[in-house]
């Protein structure tokens, strides 16, 4: 059987490496630390703004269309966007997550800023239309939600006046995974939904995104059976709820069909074959060894998780030493932190051939090995708001090109 | 309330001092500043109470006046003053004569010190370059010039001054050569306010005011660019036996390091841009102070202006007197009503500030003998520094829920004890400036949402942009740190631009 190693176990890695498992591959995936996917949103955006001074795109499966061909989208075109959505819904819907859209419209997502997000894939638990929310709900004690500032936002943004409520969680002393792991205890939900029933009969509730680890789509509804309402989650700082939800959706996935993943594992070089990877070495603590594989799909990220990292005035593949796109002369960053164009040092990558093998002086680096998500070059996440689909998408044709299926 | 006895114009440290030393007068002052308290020079420097140890050989007068008031400020300040103490030493290749030089330098002035064989300055300094040669133990201590000027400002506020930030001075009102009082711009407009005497404390900002009033103010402005490191390399003041140049100054500040300067001369106080080679010096000196510096983790970097009092020649930046001049624009350029207070230094504003109230009595012709050097900033029991493990100490008893700033352990009751002082405009940095919040490894990252949800739910954001208010700060922060983004801290930095522009979609005015 052919043997597939996977670098990174985020949306892209997870997804990588389930589909190269499902193309029938061996699969092995090395993870450096346990995640950070208290970091991500739980949203898949699929692309909101792809020029910096352009306005907002309604349908990105359109706006994918029309890309410059460095875009990692192009590289794999849209079929490829489509077909990796639609097998991420369908796998995910398996464990109990619902994700909404189908990429030709946005949805609005409000947020514990008060303000609204465009994004492409809703958690079914955030798709509701902020006009029609009526309360915003705060669980205390949790810190990172302010439901006065949320409801002053979306008074604004609907010109509608919004109303707030507390609800204090029985055991008061909490962050936000021990608040949501109180709020999925049946005897707190029913609480928390009888709160609701006095407070906002039949209204549409915004709270914070702590509805439980497992299950949170039969918590949201037996909360609402309780008060004739809807419930909706609303995205804010980590760690957040709804990207562990996924991911442990995805993690479970992943071993269901064979995944072998191991933690804690950092790959720290090639094992160069000449032109070809034999495989990885890798550290585990102060221990170096090597993990063979027939191909290895990059999956790591990029600052934030160590795809890329920095030194003073340099940036760096730490693995492969992969050469990253960026353009001369510019400097990392706008003066501006809150630049609607971005920082350039956020938006370098890997330069990759349409077959998402990377790139040195035009020809492949090593021709077994694929890159996919955020550490690709020729997009910028950040900015176009497109990181979740180009991870889905590009790990999607990643784990299949590792796996030896042909384009 | 637009007669005045006296007008200031500045809110650093000598303004406030100024403001202060006027009002326990009892002269009625209004002190008029244009950004926020320590805005300026003060807000950037190093947080150093000088012993005067770094003047002891060149500047002998500054020298004096450093360890006088030094001795002062610890009396009367104590709560804003870490008793760090300080070391100088010495490194292979620095000029063995200077050594002896500045041994005779601080007899003359006054400085205690203590020679100490390189293994006991190791031992009291661990991280300190091992090759050190020889090293003296001087009286240097560490203060906060922020909670300095802001302590100032609220004691001149409780004996009747009047004090606004955010109010800049656009010119002066004149009755013939005779300035009268001033005209200024806030939030809400232009108003006017008179006295018969306005002193001009603006630091390097003095110069176009004083141009407006038809007086020439000779400044050279001296940029420097420091960096804070987010470890705390030294507990005591780090100075290099040599004179004084390039970053040859470690400073514990809380739980980090501040190692300065550069020296530049400048235009303008406005924009200042702190260059790559200056970050190359800083940190390479640093690290041949303490090895490993070059190789933390820099939490932000700055600039200020020492606006070096300068009538003719051109000495540079670290030729000119670190001493002060007090400007009587009557008698000096035939401007009744205007004084300047100009050059010194923060571990001087003290002596600045009586000796600019002495001339401003003199003019107002009050009699009174100013009592700011045995009068505690604070009344009532004597407050300790503000140490790191006090606030460590108060985890125990606050709930979870109400700490706002995890990096610099700030609670919302701090927070909410100083919202008076925002005279109901939103500005985090100004919470930030009287709080700490968002100065620890983070920049703001978590904490900027929870300041900002406070402002919120006590009605300062009542008829502004949440949006608005946040991403100002978030913009002003980053000057600071994108000089020194790389490693871990470009990690921190890259997440909290996921959150605020991509997550909350500020870039984009979030109304998606």
């Amino acid at each position: 059987m052919r043997r597939v190693l996977v670098i990174g176990g985020g949306l892209a890695g997870l997804t990588a490496a389930i589909e190269a498992r499902e193309a029938g591959a061996e699969v092995a995936l090395l993870q450096a630390g346990q995640g950070v996917h208290h970091l991500f949103s739980g949203c898949i955006d699929l692309l909101a703004y792809p020029q910096p001074d352009g306005p907002a795109v309604e349908n990105p499966l359109e706006a994918i269309a029309r890309l410059a061909p460095e875009h990692p989208y192009a590289k794999i075109g849209g079929d490829a966007v489509v077909r990796a959505m639609v097998g991420f819904q369908r796998r995910v819907t398996e464990h109990g997550l619902t994700y909404l859209g189908d990429g030709r419209h946005q949805y609005r997502v409000l947020t514990a800023m008060g303000t609204l997000r465009l994004t492409g894939l809703t958690p079914l638990t955030m798709a509701v239309d902020p006009a029609q929310i009526d309360v915003v709900c705060s669980i205390g004690p949790y810190r990172n939600f302010s439901a006065g500032l949320v409801a002053d936002g979306l008074s604004r943004l609907t010109k509608k006046n919004v109303r707030t409520l507390a609800f204090e969680v029985a055991q008061g002393e909490l962050d936000a995974m021990g608040l949501a792991a109180k709020l999925a205890e049946p005897a707190e939900s029913a609480r928390f939904g009888d709160f609701l029933a006095r407070e906002a009969r039949g209204l549409t509730v915004a709270i914070p995104a702590l509805l439980g680890l497992e299950n949170a789509e039969e918590q949201k509804r037996s909360i609402e059976s309780r008060f004739g309402g809807v419930l909706v989650e609303v995205p804010g700082l980590p760690p957040s709820i709804p990207g562990l939800r996924l991911m442990h959706a995805l993690r479970r996935i992943a071993l269901d069909r064979g995944v072998r993943i191991a933690q804690n594992v950092r790959a720290v070089g090639a094992l160069d074959g000449g032109g070809v990877l034999r495989g990885v070495k890798v550290r585990v603590a102060d221990l170096e060894r090597e993990e063979t594989a027939d191909a290895v799909v990059l999956a790591t990220g990029h600052l934030v998780t160590g795809g890329v990292v920095s030194t003073r005035g340099a940036l760096r593949e730490p693995v492969f030493d992969l050469p990253l796109s960026f353009p001369a002369g510019e400097s990392f960053f706008r003066s501006r932190f809150l630049d609607r164009a971005g920082h350039p040092a956020l938006s370098c990558g890997v330069i990759v051939d349409s077959s998402l093998r990377p790139l040195r002086d035009q020809s492949p680096v090593y021709e077994n090995l694929f890159a996919c998500g955020d550490i690709l070059g020729g997009f910028d996440p950040y900015r176009e708001r497109s990181g979740g689909g180009v991870a889905l998408s590009t790990a999607t044709v990643a784990g299949r090109l590792a796996a030896g299926v042909a384009r | 309330m637009d007669r005045f006895d006296a007008i200031v114009i500045g809110g650093g440290i000598t303004g406030c001092g100024v403001a202060r030393d006027l009002a326990l007068r009892g002269v009625g002052v209004l002190l008029l500043e244009q950004h926020d308290l320590a805005h300026g020079a003060t807000g950037r420097c190093h947080g150093l109470l000088h012993s005067g140890v770094r003047y002891a050989v060149k500047d002998p007068i500054a020298a004096q006046e450093c360890i006088s008031e030094n001795r002062i400020v610890r009396r009367i300040a104590p709560h804003c003053v870490e008793l760090t103490g300080g070391l100088v030493i010495e490194l292979p290749g620095d000029d063995p004569a200077y050594y002896h030089q500045l041994r005779r330098g601080c007899d003359e002035a006054g400085i205690e010190h203590r020679a100490l064989s390189p293994a006991d300055a190791l031992e009291l300094e661990p991280n300190l370059n091992p090759r050190l040669t020889r090293a003296l133990s001087v009286p240097d201590a560490s203060v906060d010039p922020f909670l300095l000027s802001q302590e100032n400002a609220r004691a001149a506020e409780r004996h009747g001054a009047i004090i606004r930030t955010h109010s800049a001075v656009i010119d002066f009102i004149r009755d013939g050569a005779a300035v009268t009082g001033v005209r200024f711009a806030d939030d809400e407009g232009e108003h006017e306010a008179r006295a018969p005497v306005t002193v001009l404390a603006a630091g390097g900002w003095g110069m176009p005011l004083a141009a407006k009033a038809g007086v020439r103010v000779g400044l050279s402005l001296s940029k420097g660019s420091l960096v804070i490191m987010n470890r705390r390399f030294c507990d005591r003041v780090i100075n290099r036996c040599r004179l004084p140049a390039d970053a040859d100054l470690v400073i514990p500040n809380g739980p980090t390091s501040i190692i300065g300067t550069t020296s530049i001369t400048v235009a303008s106080p406005d924009g200042l841009v702190i260059e790559p080679r200056e970050l190359a010096v800083l940190l390479a000196e640093g690290a041949a102070l303490a090895p490993g510096f070059a190789t933390a983790r820099a939490l932000r970097s700055y600039a200020g202006v020492r606006p070096l009092f300068q009538e003719s020649g051109d000495a540079d930046g670290r030729g000119i007197t670190r001493g002060f001049f007090v400007l009587n624009h009557a008698t000096r350029d035939g401007v009744p009503g205007l004084v300047s207070i100009v050059g010194g230094k923060l571990t001087t504003y003290r002596l600045m500030a009586e000796k600019t109230a002495d001339q401003v009595c003199e003019l107002l012709g009050r009699r009174v003998a100013g009592r700011t050097s045995d009068t505690p900033l604070r009344e009532g029991e004597p407050a300790p520094f503000y140490h790191r493990y006090e606030r460590l100490a108060r985890l125990a008893t606050t709930k979870p829920g109400e700490m706002v700033c995890e990096c610099e352990m700030v609670p919302r009751e701090a927070i909410r004890a100083i919202l008076s002082e925002l005279h109901g405009r939103p500005d985090l940095a100004d919470v930030q400036h009287r709080t700490r919040l968002g100065m620890g490894p983070c920049q703001g990252g978590l904490c900027s949402y929870r300041g900002l949800a406070l402002l919120h739910d006590e009605g300062l954001l009542a008829g502004g942009s949440p949006a608005a208010v946040i991403t100002r700060f978030l913009d002003q922060r980053f000057g600071g740190i994108a000089p020194v983004l790389w490693g871990d801290q470009l990690r921190e930095e890259a997440l909290n631009y996921a959150f605020y522009a991509t997550l909350f979609g500020l870039d984009r005015g979030g109304d998606a």
